[in-house]
């Protein structure tokens, strides 16, 4: 039975009048089923939350934001409704749980107090009746000791909860359809397995139909039945989950698969990026959005936008080739070239090396702030990075990893055991040593729009740490840097603002490499990025470690983006490392019980790959795809 | 909490010896002989000299500063060089007068402020903001004195209704105490009124950013509750410290608007006292309005781990 059916909607914010408009929705139509399970997926900005907002009512008012077509829920069209009966639309017929729990539950009401709100809302009844709901829809997510919950504020439960909390919030009026956007990205590899099989069972036990908006194509394999690929505002292809991911006939898809992360792949080999970025909406070329960035392109593509084709049951394609009967090249970068080789083998004087690392925190109370306690964040961590090669710290969070390296920092001081860098003592250092360590190591932080001071030019950001070393800082040189990581001169007048995440990841990257580090700490350096951009940067750090030679300490909590860079990896547990070992044993034969349970946890390990290309094609050069019949 | 409450409260004492330090030094370096503003113009330099032992002055100012630091660890706060009343019992007399006019100033300000803010968010750029705002501005910016007079004149002169000065103990006659209190504590609050209407919808309008506002709307929550309960929630916390920190301007407020009213409160107490070198009784009571800001703010302190359960001492 229909439960949702969108024709040709279109989004379209005006948000400056001397700009011309953002049609971040163009034409796009969507079906669902009472009880089917669809995926939106796309990178940022490719319009798939602004479709969600839609269904709710809740981008922004006319005259800024413009929406045509229809939408049409159980029969009735939404589009047009007056405020008050989008009231009763929403939470009641079609709820959303956001992204973000931590920031999405109100953090000075009570979970209780929420989700009896959010049924209250919609039935009249007494506080008994919705506290009893509340426990209903608590129990329903699957949250331990449901009637604790009730009194408890969002900042005392964990990440799993909150997302349970958030879940059970959305689903107490008892809607048709649930929308989950991104609803696992902040969780840990374990709790976000967990959410989704119980996203996927809720969904079959209240016979709700569920849009999951992702960007990550390993998460909707398995928990999804049919699949919709956005791209610049636009369906580019859509189709049952397995056919899509399987035989995917548009470029995009099949890079946006290439792209992703993989445990199975070959180790420290070159992911397939696409390179390029998205057209801006509000200058869209004519013909298909990605052309520009298509390695299939014909002058056609530029001039036609490409209609959905029917390929194959219920399988359709925005692409002129789409159902083309022929062979042809794979259309993605080379996905073959080996990193080049490490001229240093393993073995020698260790550049990092911590020995018996504690880092305790005290745990003070009473009226006097007496220590009563200690929390140890790292204990007994003995550890060495070799130079030029890469250390992978995978742990999940709070285990301890970003604890280890501010030690290295100087950031905190270690309770005991040693860390030293090049020989020095990290911990006491004399004037000249210190200098050498604030040069040479260097760091590039998670998100790259909190790391780049905004009211800073690329020039200043670049040119200061230099400054402050006594180094060059001609033009020659910031453009040398730029170029290093792929920017252009231009750049360099330009503020933060003006680039996008990816674009602003590389001048974080150039500003750490501005004082020739021997050794940079990556902090969970991709993991904000799309994951088409996440490649380049992976890529990118692979080719400036083989040019310069400096050595990584990559933080991550997800074992397949490591695969392409690390030599090798110590996973952290607790404050403590489990294991630790060459890159390509951990991923083989992994010892401990946590890095197997790691292993079998991550999104990537399920990814479906492109047909034809198995495990052998890291070492295939010719390796070429073939087009259906 | 107690634990916190207790620290808080000991940390209060090296603040207020600090301020009484300042305090003593500064009303000393003020010219002028006091022994002369107490027996006029025309007294000899020996009756001068003979007063000037009598109150202490012809001790080194250290000693003099022990002293008076003694007596008041000891709760003695000295006694007026001009009366001879105990400085204690005379701000005991006045003490009432200010923190009734305080109060009320401050229950005008946070009736007022709150709704003007909450309205002038939820109409953000409309011509009921620009108003609002354009009423806050001026209430900023008038200065106090001004301010008074014009009350004076439109509520008192032109439209008889309130009476324009003068102040009537609570105790004896409530709505006349309250009718003499409506002007000057008008006054006082208006400043703070705007300040709190600026910082409420400041505040709103950044919570109705958060993500958990959005939440609250695929809820379908009403639009009343969202406002009402979801943002003003977490707006209302900075409206607190904002508030707390004009309880300093209002107690220097209350010094020329007391004036002004002829309110016998402590504003005219210190502003008498200063004219007058009665030293003691400034000193006094400068120090009760110091320890009262300390205190009143160690409150809102207090009064966020209520709003905010995030905050634990």
């Amino acid at each position: 039975m229909t439960l949702l059916d969108i024709s040709r909607l279109g989004v379209t914010f005006h948000t400056d009048s001397d700009e011309p408009p953002v049609r971040a929705v163009d034409e796009v139509n969507l079906h669902l089923d009472t009880g089917e399970t669809l995926a939106i997926v796309g990178e940022s900005g490719s319009g798939k939350t602004v479709t969600a907002l839609s269904l709710l009512g809740l981008n922004p008012p006319p005259p800024l934001c413009e929406t045509t077509g229809s939408i049409l829920l159980d029969g009735t069209d939404l589009r047009g409704l007056d405020r008050r009966f989008w009231r009763e639309v929403r939470g009641k017929r079609v709820a959303m749980v956001f992204q973000d729990p931590g920031t999405a539950l109100n953090p000075l009401l009570t979970i209780g107090t929420q989700i009896m709100d959010a049924v209250r809302a919609h039935e009249r009844m007494s506080r008994e009746q919705a506290r009893k709901r509340a426990v209903e829809a608590l129990t329903q997510a699957r949250m331990p000791e449901p009637e604790k919950r009730l009194t408890q504020y969002v900042h005392e439960l964990s990440g799993g909860m909150r997302q349970r909390a958030a879940i059970a919030l959305a689903i107490a009026a008892r809607p048709r359809l649930l929308i989950a956007d991104e609803p696992t990205t902040a969780l840990d590899a374990a709790v976000q397995a967990e959410i989704m099989t119980m996203l996927r069972s809720l969904c079959d036990d209240l016979g709700m139909g569920l849009i999951l908006i992702t960007h990550d194509l390993g998460v909707v394999a398995e928990q999804t039945d049919r699949i919709a690929v956005m791209y610049a505002g636009r369906i580019v292809e859509s189709g049952p989950t397995a056919q899509v991911l399987a035989d995917p006939r548009m470029p995009y898809t099949q890079a946006l698969l290439a792209a992703t992360p993989r445990l199975d792949a070959p180790a420290r080999t070159r992911l397939a990026s696409i390179e390029g970025r998205p057209p801006r909406l509000s200058d869209r070329p004519p013909g298909c959005s990605f052309a520009a960035r298509c390695p299939v392109r014909t002058d056609g593509c530029e001039s036609v936008v490409p209609p959905l084709l029917t390929v194959g049951e219920n399988h359709a394609a925005a692409c002129l080739f789409a159902d083309a009967p022929r062979e042809r090249p794979l259309p993605l970068p080379v996905t073959t070239d080996d990193l080049p080789q490490d001229a240093e083998q393993e073995g020698g004087t260790p550049l990092v090396e911590f020995d018996a690392t504690d880092l305790r925190y005290p745990v003070r109370t009473g009226a006097l702030r007496r220590i009563t306690g200690h929390v140890d964040a790292v204990q007994q961590v003995s550890l060495k990075v070799e130079p030029g090669r890469t250390l992978a710290l995978v742990g999940e969070s709070g285990s301890g990893k970003t604890s280890l390296t501010k030690m290295l920092l100087r950031l905190e001081t270690p309770s005991g055991g040693t860390v030293r860098y090049d020989g020095i003592d990290v911990r006491r250092p004399s004037a000249s040593e210190l200098r050498r360590l604030q040069r040479e190591i260097q760091v590039v932080f998670q998100n790259p729009y909190a790391s780049l001071d905004p009211r800073m030019t690329v020039r200043e950001i670049l040119a200061e740490p230099m400054r402050v070393h006594g180094l060059d800082t001609a033009e020659p040189e910031l453009v040398r840097l730029l170029q290093d990581v792929g920017l252009d001169a231009y750049a360099l007048d330009r503020f933060p603002s003006a680039f996008s995440g990816g674009q602003r990841q590389r001048i974080a990257i150039a500003r750490a490499l501005s004082l020739q580090p021997r050794l940079i700490v990556c902090d969970e350096a991709v993991s904000a990025l799309d994951v088409s951009v996440q490649a380049q940067i992976l890529n990118l750090l692979a080719d400036l470690q083989a040019a310069h030679g400096m050595a990584y300490l990559f933080i991550t909590h997800d074992l397949a983006v490591v695969r392409s860079v690390a030599h090798r990896i110590a996973v952290m547990r607790q404050g403590r490392i489990v294991e630790e070992g060459p890159a390509d044993r951990i991923y083989e034969t992994p010892s401990h019980p946590y890095t197997r349970e790691l292993l079998s946890m991550a999104p990537g390990r399920t990814a479906p790959r492109l047909a034809g290309a198995e495990s052998t094609a890291g070492t295939d050069k010719e390796r070429s795809i073939t087009w259906p019949k | 909490m107690t634990g916190y409450l207790v620290r808080r409260l000991f940390q209060l004492i090296p603040v207020a010896l600090v301020v009484s330090l300042v305090l003593f030094m500064l009303l000393r370096l003020m010219p002028g002989d006091p022994t002369l503003a107490i027996l006029g113009q025309e007294a000899t330099e020996q009756d001068r000299a003979v007063l000037r032992e009598d109150l202490g002055l012809d001790a080194p100012l250290w000693q003099q500063f022990t002293q008076w630091l003694g007596d008041l660890v000891r709760g003695d706060l000295g006694s007026s060089w001009l009366t001879d009343e105990k400085v204690g019992t005379v701000i005991s007399d006045r003490f009432a007068a200010t923190v009734e006019l305080g109060v009320i100033a401050l229950v005008f300000a946070v009736l007022v402020g709150i709704p003007a803010g909450i309205l002038a968010a939820v109409r953000r750029r409309t011509r009921t903001d620009t108003a609002l705002n354009s009423v806050g501005l001026l209430a900023l910016s008038a200065p106090h004195f001004y301010l008074a007079a014009l009350l004076i004149l439109v509520f008192a002169l032109w439209l008889k209704v309130l009476p324009p000065s003068g102040y009537v103990p609570f105790t004896e006659d409530p709505v006349e105490n309250l009718r003499r209190m409506v002007l000057p504590a008008v006054t006082i609050g208006s400043t703070i009124a705007a300040v709190t209407m600026r910082q409420t919808r400041a505040a709103l309008l950044a919570a109705f950013n958060e993500d958990y506002i959005r939440t609250a709307e695929a809820s379908g929550l009403s639009r009343g509750r969202i406002v009402g309960v979801y943002a003003l929630r977490n707006a209302i916390v900075p409206v607190v410290t904002v508030i707390a920190l004009q309880i300093g301007a209002l107690m220097s407020a209350t010094v020329v608007t007391e004036t002004v009213f002829t309110v016998p409160g402590m504003g005219t107490l210190i502003v008498n006292g200063i004219f007058s070198r009665d030293l003691p009784v400034v000193q006094g009571a400068v120090l009760m309005v110091v320890v009262l800001v300390l205190l009143v703010n160690l409150l809102a302190d207090l009064v966020y781990a209520w709003l905010d359960p995030r905050i634990t001492y």
